[in-house]
């Protein structure tokens, strides 16, 4: 959740902070990638598709937990 | 106005726990049912290839033992759904035996309704040659043949088996995998609730207190719906329901916080509000159901994909972790070589996870600089056989413990490994083969209960 509401204005309108940005550095198929903004809590949820399917062999995080990185350390 | 409805959500998942005193207080009310999850896709695809839980059976045990009686002897329906977290046959099995103990433990004797959620293959086939399926959540297409050697295909069901099995009047209902939220929908859509509030109150629901602060899917919720409105509270006087937890709690196990998806239908919150309702409840009003245009159902099934082992180990040295690149590709060779009058190289898969450089999001960051001072080295073979892997992990660890790089000082051995066993057999590997939605119009797909008699006469 964003601090306030215009830290949450600024991220959402960041042109740094796009599909095709997202894309690019989750190696990912731009259509398979979302942005999802959610006012009510000043928050807002990326959709990310999985290299490999959950548990499937070739998978290293089984619940996606920590794939919040790279884009957590993004400077906005 | 009906008479409010109020049930119980024991707990995030049958076998996660709860406070005694959360289900103590809650029985100091009137409850119209208990319900309890049990199942989810989570932990991955190896629990229903192989028809085992991810939650022990003593865990399960657990949180039955304490809810069973108090139930049944104030009349209160017990709704566990996606028994023994996969809710294929196997795992429906495992939670009746775990009933049945219980029954015989604590002399009780009840009427329970079982619905199977297992899918004919018969009619799987024919799904797919009438284009009745379609990936779900980036699930890769079905091809012909796709459905050979599944193991456990079963469906989700949605509120209206469980409905059927309430109605036959038994005192549990013990569902095979089913959608976490039909488990408490079923009752009060049965009893007048408008759709769009009960699936959304019983989204919330399925998780436990997940909802409250402190969060915790290990503890109960009590939740009242009325013909406008729900409301949530944990029975637990350490927890509370904010609007923002609760609000919140939309961002959880769905890709747009605004809606998600039923059989039922598209649950819409974008007009819902949430407001505090005295000290540690919230209302919630304005959720609407958008019921589908074409019925679906999940479909979920394992597809075997071998045998894996593993070991575990550490480097400190410097040089060695520079080298990394050059140890694996120097192992890879060695094993192929040692294996190659046994094994084709297509026929196993070989990883080399680096904790501390890239194991975890791989090429999407750049490694990190300067090096770490340690890297954790988790060497993973998949093989057809439990033996081929084991016989895989074992090369591969042999060779890069000895393995010689560029620059390589210390002889005495590349890796630390913290285990004597170093080597670990794991066991089955699954895949989600089956993670698709099947169109249902003019199916013959009814989830009747069958409905058994647990524990024996006095």
């Amino acid at each position: 959740m964003f601090a306030d509401a215009a830290a949450y204005e600024r991220v959402l309108h960041s042109p740094r902070f796009t599909v095709e940005a997202l894309a690019a550095a989750y190696h990912a198929d731009p259509g398979a990638v979302a942005i999802k903004p959610f006012a009510r809590l000043r928050t807002i949820k990326v959709v990310l598709p999985r290299p490999a399917s959950s548990g499937s062999p070739a998978d290293c995080d089984v619940y996606g937990s920590q794939q919040h990185f790279p884009l957590g350390a993004w400077e906005i | 106005m009906s008479a409010a409805i109020r049930y119980l959500s024991l707990c995030g998942l049958l076998g996660y726990g709860y406070a005694e005193e959360s289900l103590r207080r809650a029985l100091d009310g009137p409850l119209d049912f208990i319900g309890v999850d049990g199942g989810s896709t989570d932990p991955g695809p190896y629990y229903l290839g192989s028809g085992k839980g991810f939650v022990k059976p003593l865990q399960v045990r657990r949180d039955l033992s304490l809810v069973l009686r108090p139930a049944l002897s104030r009349g209160i329906p017990l709704i566990i759904g996606s028994a023994g977290g996969s809710g294929a046959r196997p795992h429906v099995e495992s939670t009746l035996g775990i009933l049945r103990d219980l029954a015989r433990e604590q002399g009780l004797r009840f009427r329970a309704a079982v619905v199977y959620a297992d899918l004919d293959p018969g009619l799987l086939q024919r799904a797919l040659s009438e284009g009745r399926l379609s990936p779900c959540g980036g699930a890769p297409p079905l091809l012909p043949g796709g459905l050979d050697g599944l193991r456990h295909p079963v469906a989700q069901f949605g509120t209206e088996p469980i409905q059927a099995a309430l109605r036959t009047g038994a005192e549990v209902v013990v569902c095979g995998r089913c959608c976490d939220a039909a488990v408490f929908a079923a009752w009060p859509m049965m009893h007048g609730i408008p759709a769009g509030l009960a699936l959304h109150a019983a989204k919330i629901a399925e998780c436990g207190a997940l909802c409250a602060r402190p969060a915790g899917a290990n503890d109960s919720l009590l939740v009242t719906l009325g013909p406008d409105s729900f409301t949530v509270e944990p029975p637990n006087p350490v927890r509370r329901c904010t609007p923002e937890s609760v609000a919140a709690h939309s961002l959880y196990e769905q890709p747009d916080p605004e809606c998600f998806y039923e059989p039922e239908g598209r649950i819409d919150m974008r007009e819902s509000t949430f407001e505090p309702c005295g000290e540690r409840g919230v209302t919630v009003r304005g959720t609407v159901l958008v019921p589908a245009a074409e019925p679906t159902l999940k479909l979920e099934g394992a597809g075997f994909r071998g045998c894996r082992a593993i070991t575990v180990a550490g480097l400190r040295d410097p040089v060695a972790i520079a080298a990394l690149d050059a140890i694996e590709a120097g192992v890879r060779v060695a094993v192929a070589s040692a294996v190659s009058g046994f094994l084709a190289e297509g026929d196993y898969a070989l990883r080399f996870l680096r904790y501390g450089l890239d194991a975890v999001t791989g090429n999407h960051e750049p490694p990190p600089s300067p090096p770490p001072r340690e890297v954790g080295l988790l060497i993973d073979a998949v093989a057809p056989t439990q033996e081929l892997a084991d016989t895989l992990v074992s090369l591969a660890r042999s060779s890069a413990l000895h393995q010689a790089f560029p620059g390589r000082k210390a002889t005495a051995g590349n890796l630390a490994f913290p285990c004597s066993p170093s080597d670990f057999s794991a066991g089955e590997v699954y895949e989600f083969g089956l993670y698709h939605l099947l169109r249902t119009r003019g199916l013959d797909l009814a989830f009747e209960p069958e409905v058994i008699t647990i524990g024996s006469a006095p």
